[in-house]
């Protein structure tokens, strides 16, 4: 089982499972747009309270997710840490040397812990409900106007539809080339440094053979089955959009008038 | 016999201009409309470069390759592959689609084909290799002999007027090869579907109509299926199916269907794996 959760799929058939791509970005962007305007404790409080609620609505366990993002979450104090020493406010309760702690500071680095947080939480989700070839779908549709500005949108597309394939493969393998090294004695995790990134080489170099040999078939298949890069193409997966996707992007829209009022009367 | 849809004059290649010895040296045949032909020979012997210089992914260093009557060069390489269907030796990394019926579209899609028409072929290309139960699954969660089959029906869907098959039937099960062994010939009789097989299976040459021995890159002998067998005595089973056999006579516990070389060496590094 690989740590790694950012962009893995957990397939399911909830609510958000059943939500067409196009509108479960939208409303992701949306609503990372107002975490980031997001100024006031009453503003986080309802972020907060949303992101929980999708996490629910998502059935998959909030362990997964919490497994999610500690490995950001160092990062994240860290960034928030910096803030809340070098910040000055109204009131200055330590100042020593180049750092002061003041409310203004504490405030703004909670705000700064919060807004990461909820961010990394809330594209877990996504990526936990979406199967990689919906997103890339999704992410398709919504890039086409740049098509007009000549940026190869269906060329990106394929890309993204051919990484995300081959990353399980990719997973597999070194598995499978771990295991036989295994096998001829080879261990991995002990040891200094050194001797460590020296039992790896002999994973990533077949690793490394395997994808260029895999590379090159994969492209002699799609060269035969007709496949041109600037050439039209149609396309066998479609997306539908259904009632509860519109009722989803209007909640989205909704609640950021409700915080924009929110905002500008406090 | 009908018109020649392949025809090959004097072709020879090398993968490697600095070593002398040609992998395909001087090699020339036709394939007429309708024809199935059989191409045997031992491992090594030139069958999957013949194969990737017909669909035009290597280039000749001399000679010539017609299809349908025209050169194939890089003009017409793509007219030519849209009424063309190969199905490669390895059967793990042809995969585009994630799941079994979004793979067996991509071809269809590449021919900008409309979306009733596409959801009709295949259908019917995934009820003929009987994989249409499958048809959300994920290719690579499917057995060696399914994925064959999803292949298989990502080239019928096509419906193209020729297909290669490199080593395609070997990885499948009896039933499912003798289903598709008679959906083929009934192709060829109805519609003139031209093939070429690449095989190591004497049961498979032998549906041909006409066999071509390859050894070291030339051909050896050619003609109808019991002339060659009782002219030819260097034919024999491949040798993963040779060490499966021997291995079971030893008494190891070896899967009951043919298993390809990859397969072979999966099994056996596996065998003295500590469970
Ligand atoms: N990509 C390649 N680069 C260099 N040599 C190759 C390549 N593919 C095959 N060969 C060599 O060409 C010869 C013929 O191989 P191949 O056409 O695969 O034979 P067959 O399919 O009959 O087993 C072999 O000696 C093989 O080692
Ligand atoms: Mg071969």
């Amino acid at each position: 089982m690989n740590k790694l959760l950012l962009g893995r799929y957990v397939p399911g058939t909830s609510f958000l499972h059943r939500l067409d791509p196009r509108a479960k970005l939208v409303s992701a962007i949306l609503f990372i747009v107002l975490i980031f305007t997001a100024e006031n404790w009453l503003s986080f409080f309802i972020l907060w309270g949303i992101t929980f609620g999708v996490m629910h609505l998502s059935g998959v366990p909030s362990s997964i997710y919490f497994r999610g993002i500690k490995p950001l979450l160092w990062l994240i104090i860290f960034t928030a840490t910096l803030q809340m020493l070098f910040t000055t406010g109204h009131r200055n309760f330590i100042e020593w040397g180049l750092i002061t702690i003041s409310d203004y500071g504490i405030q703004t680095g909670i705000f700064i812990f919060f807004r990461f947080t909820l961010i990394t939480l809330l594209s877990t989700v996504v990526t936990l409900t979406t199967r990689p070839i919906d997103f890339t779908d999704g992410f398709t549709f919504l890039l086409k106007p740049l098509q007009y500005v000549k940026v190869p949108v269906n060329e990106l597309s394929m890309m993204l539809t051919i990484a995300f394939r081959f990353i399980p493969n990719l997973l597999d393998e070194t598995q499978k080339i771990m295991d036989a090294q295994r096998i001829r004695g080879n261990e991995f995790g002990v040891g200094s440094i050194f001797q460590q990134m020296k039992a790896l080489v002999p994973v990533f170099l077949p690793i490394f053979v395997n994808t260029l040999n895999r590379a090159e078939e994969l492209a002699n298949t799609m060269d035969v089955r007709g496949y041109r890069a600037d050439q039209k193409r149609s396309s066998f997966r479609k997306l539908h959009w259904q009632k509860i996707d519109t009722l989803c992007l209007t909640v989205t829209i909704a609640i950021m008038a409700l915080l924009q009022l929110l905002n500008s009367t406090m | 016999m009908g018109k020649s849809v392949i025809k090959v004059e004097n072709l020879s290649f090398r993968y490697d201009q600095r070593k002398e010895k040609e992998i395909l040296s001087s090699i020339s045949f036709t394939v007429n409309e309708g024809e199935w032909v059989a191409i045997v020979g031992p491992n090594g012997s030139g069958k999957s470069t013949l194969a990737h210089l017909l669909a035009g992914l290597l280039q000749p260093e001399s000679g010539t390759i017609r299809i349908f009557g025209k050169a194939l060069t890089a003009e017409t390489i793509w007219e030519i592959r849209k009424n063309m269907g190969i199905v490669f030796q390895n059967p793990d990394h042809q995969f585009i689609g994630t799941t079994v019926q979004d793979d067996v579209a991509f071809g269809l899609e590449n021919m900008n084909m409309s979306y009733a028409e596409m959801e009709k072929r295949v259908e019917q290309a995934l009820q003929q290799v009987g994989m249409w139960e499958y048809r959300h699954t994920d290719p690579s969660h499917l057995s060696g002999g399914q994925k064959r089959r999803v292949t298989i029906a990502g080239i019928l869907a096509i419906n193209p007027e020729i297909i290669i098959f490199d080593e395609a039937f070997t990885m499948l099960d009896p039933k499912s090869r003798r289903e598709l062994f008679s959906l083929l010939k009934e192709m060829q009789a109805k519609r003139k579907l031209t093939m070429i097989s690449i095989t190591h299976d004497m049961e498979e040459a032998s549906l041909a109509d006409r066999i071509i021995v390859l050894k070291n890159g030339r051909i050896l002998n050619t003609g109808a299926p019991q002339e060659v067998f009782a002219q030819t005595t260097e034919l024999a089973a491949p040798f993963a199916e040779r060490l499966r056999r021997l291995l079971i006579k030893r008494g190891r516990k070896l899967p009951e269907q043919y298993m390809t070389e990859t397969e072979m060496v999966e099994w056996l590094w596996k065998s003295n794996l500590p469970m």
